[in-house]
């Protein structure tokens, strides 16, 4: 057995996922065939938790002993983890879509279709148009105004909308 | 004399539409108003307008961006009809030039 080097290989692994550097990933992957030929492999419960928090799952024996076949699997999963990592652009969702769904809720549809949407969907066009054109700050502002803008909208169809319906009950009667 | 079709912001809303008759967004509504629509009341306005059945408003099913879709708004007969007759009997000139 091997614990003291494994332990070095992976504590470099987990260096070079944290800073996306894939020849580093390639190295320690490498380093830990090495060390598995040499001689057997344990995943200590630490480094098996470290390596799934980094979206990287290494499957090991109830013993911890990792295989060379289970490596081979953990090699594949790097390049998406890796890619992902040091993608320019993260996929996430539009802004407004928190506030779109709390107001979907609390609204009937029919006006948060007319007085709310358009408004987040505006915030929406704007905030992504600012982003490409690299106005990041400009951006965050349209957020800002755009989440402020949306409560007259929101405010009008809740007040508005209960007296109409207040009303026209008061009218049936 | 009141006005018996709409406010004045509704009629400014209504000239406006009348202008392109393919549709307008609510933010080029609001640009093309040079001031006199405001951002935050521009959809209550056309929601109003829209329940009064004067403007149709459509959605379209796909978008440029990720995101909501923007629904295009639409000077339907209706609506027409109500702002000739305001323009006729001379309701709020300051408003509709």
């Amino acid at each position: 057995m091997l614990p003291c080097k494994a332990d070095e290989v992976f504590k470099a692994l987990l260096a070079a996922l944290d800073q996306g550097r894939p020849r580093g990933v390639k190295q320690a992957v490498a380093g830990l065939f090495r060390a598995s030929i040499a001689g057997e492999v344990i995943v200590t419960n630490e480094v098996y938790k470290a390596l799934k928090r980094r979206g990287l799952r290494v499957a090991r024996s109830k013993d911890g002993a990792l295989s060379i076949h289970l490596l081979q699997a953990a090699i594949q999963n790097v390049e998406p983890v890796l890619a992902a990592k040091n993608s320019p652009a993260p996929i996430q969702m539009p802004p407004g879509y928190r506030l779109a769904a709390i107001l979907s809720f609390l609204l009937t549809r029919k006006a948060f279709k007319r007085y709310v949407e358009p408004v987040i969907a505006d915030m929406q066009a704007e905030y992504i148009d600012a982003l490409v054109l690299g106005h990041k700050w400009r951006a965050c502002w349209i957020v800002l105004r755009g989440h402020a803008l949306a409560i007259p909208g929101w405010l009008y169809a809740f007040f508005a909308g209960k007296l109409v319906e207040l009303l026209r009950r008061g009218g049936g009667n | 004399m009141a006005n018996p079709f709409a406010t004045e912001t509704e009629l400014l809303v209504l000239r406006l539409l009348r202008d392109k008759p393919a549709g307008m967004y609510g933010l080029q509504l609001v640009e093309t108003s040079g001031g006199r629509l405001k951002r935050g009341t521009v959809y209550v306005t056309l929601g109003r307008l829209e329940e009064k059945g004067f403007v149709d408003s459509r959605t379209p099913q796909k978008t440029k961006h990720a995101g909501l879709p923007r629904p295009i708004y639409r000077l339907n007969g209706a609506g027409e009809r109500a702002l000739a007759a305001a323009e006729l009997m001379g309701l709020n000139p300051a408003a509709i030039k």
